[in-house]
């Protein structure tokens, strides 16, 4: 049975933590960063997001510490999240590996219909 | 005050739109992140902060309401619901009965009357046999049957309550009754469980509101009563039953319990208020229109409910 493809925010959290465990505000940044200020979590988004993951099993807690008197708990993926986006990251390069070829027979049955 | 600290205070508030237990959990976390989100010298939250933690927290909210977390308080209401009510119910037939008949003998009643009373005594008599044949059936792990023999009181007050002439508010209300205690035995952990939640002074207010209620019901059938007299008995017997169940049900559950006999209790009021207030008889109105959306609203919620408890069913422990 096929899975449901991952939301782009989904997506860019896994390979966020696919670099190694992150806190929250580090995620929002490498969000932001890998997807060149595309995509810009906001507080809300990113914790519905970890909570949903975290009860899938695709994120855990790595660690926990206080910071200036207030909690911060690093994020890590777990083996079924590494599993999960690499099965993402191989969907979408099918699609973009699809796209990329008919667009160049398209750009060459132009070219070659051309007078 | 700092920009920093009112900046902080208006975050907290939004937080509330996160469920108790999130914001124990992540509520200082997320508190962390939003102010190092935060330009130098902000005060508010911007609208899309805003709405992004509403969103957030309202997809939280329903997320934990399908897998049941919410779930627990829920769940456990719908446990009390499932011994709670049946036992109210017995003690109000039991006590009805008495009183009726004590009433009957202490005016006299002719020889000639008492063939005519065996019809509607048995039928009370089936009444309370399936009255408390569900949650002893459940209490005894037969969770199958004891729905089989809910649904047939649920499926007769229903037929009773949808059809024009025959509609009171008390059928209206019962069939709601009926129809939450199956779906009580459906969804909830079980009478079982529910005893477990029930303190001693929750007995009390069940067996004492059950006591209570069967003066009212007594006094509809005693032309030495004053009628008008049930609306405020019953208005001030379903309040102290609600401050009962508030003080000695846990909180989350006491509220929800509340909300599940609300509906029943909404339409018997409105039923009693309308004949208390043009003072006709009470088989007058068709509560047809009330009644059908409040129960898609019960069978709607016992769905969500069952849809999202279903895979952490246990057997009626």
């Amino acid at each position: 049975m096929s899975r449901r493809a991952l939301q782009e925010p989904t997506f860019l959290i896994l390979t966020a933590l696919a670099a190694g465990p992150q806190h929250g505000y580090g995620i929002m940044t490498d969000v932001a960063h890998i997807s060149s200020d595309r995509v810009r979590l906001r507080a809300g988004t990113l914790y519905a997001a970890l909570d949903r993951l975290r009860s899938d099993g695709l994120v855990d807690v790595e660690r926990e510490e206080v910071v200036d008197g207030r909690l911060r708990r690093y994020y890590r993926l777990t083996p079924t999240g590494s599993r999960r986006l690499a099965e993402e990251a191989e969907r979408l390069r099918a699609n973009a590996s699809v796209a990329t070829s008919r667009l160049r027979k398209l750009a060459a049955g132009l070219s070659g219909g051309m007078p | 005050m700092t920009h920093r600290s009112e900046l902080e205070r208006r975050y907290r508030r939004l937080l509330t739109w996160y469920p108790a237990e999130h914001r124990r959990a992540n509520g200082e976390e997320m508190l962390g992140v939003l102010l190092a989100s935060a330009r130098g010298r902000q005060r508010r939250p911007s609208i899309s902060d805003a709405l992004d933690l509403a969103l957030g927290g309202l997809r939280i909210r329903f997320r934990a309401l399908l897998a049941g977390q919410f779930g627990r308080n829920f769940t456990d209401a719908l446990a009390v619901y499932s011994i709670a009510t049946p036992v109210m119910w017995t003690i109000i037939q039991v006590a009805f009965t008495f009183v009726y008949t004590y009433h009957l003998v202490a005016h006299g009643i002719a020889t000639s009357a008492v063939p005519g009373l065996v019809a509607p005594i048995s039928v009370e008599l089936i009444f309370l046999i399936l009255t408390v044949a569900p949650p002893v059936l459940a209490w005894r792990g037969r969770r199958a049957a004891a729905v089989a023999v809910a649904l047939i009181p649920a499926a007769f007050t229903t037929v009773l309550a949808v059809t024009p002439t025959m509609t009171t508010e008390f059928e209206a209300a019962n069939s709601l009754l009926t129809v939450l205690l199956v779906v009580a035995l459906v969804i909830s952990p079980g009478p079982r469980h529910g005893a477990k939640v029930m303190s001693r002074w929750t007995w009390a207010v069940v067996c004492g509101a059950g006591l209570a209620a069967s003066v009212p019901l007594y006094a509809i059938t005693s032309p030495s009563m004053l009628t008008e007299a049930r609306v405020p008995m019953f208005a001030g017997i379903a309040v102290a039953a609600a401050a009962g169940l508030i003080i000695t049900l846990p909180r989350g559950v006491a509220v929800r319990m509340l909300v599940l006999m609300a509906a029943p209790v909404y339409l018997e009021g409105l039923g009693m208020a309308t004949a208390y207030g043009s003072g006709r008889s009470w088989v007058s109105i068709s509560y047809v229109a009330v009644y059908l959306p409040a129960l898609t609203v019960v069978v709607l919620t016992g769905a969500v409910g069952w849809l999202g408890t279903r895979r952490r069913l246990t057997p009626t422990d």
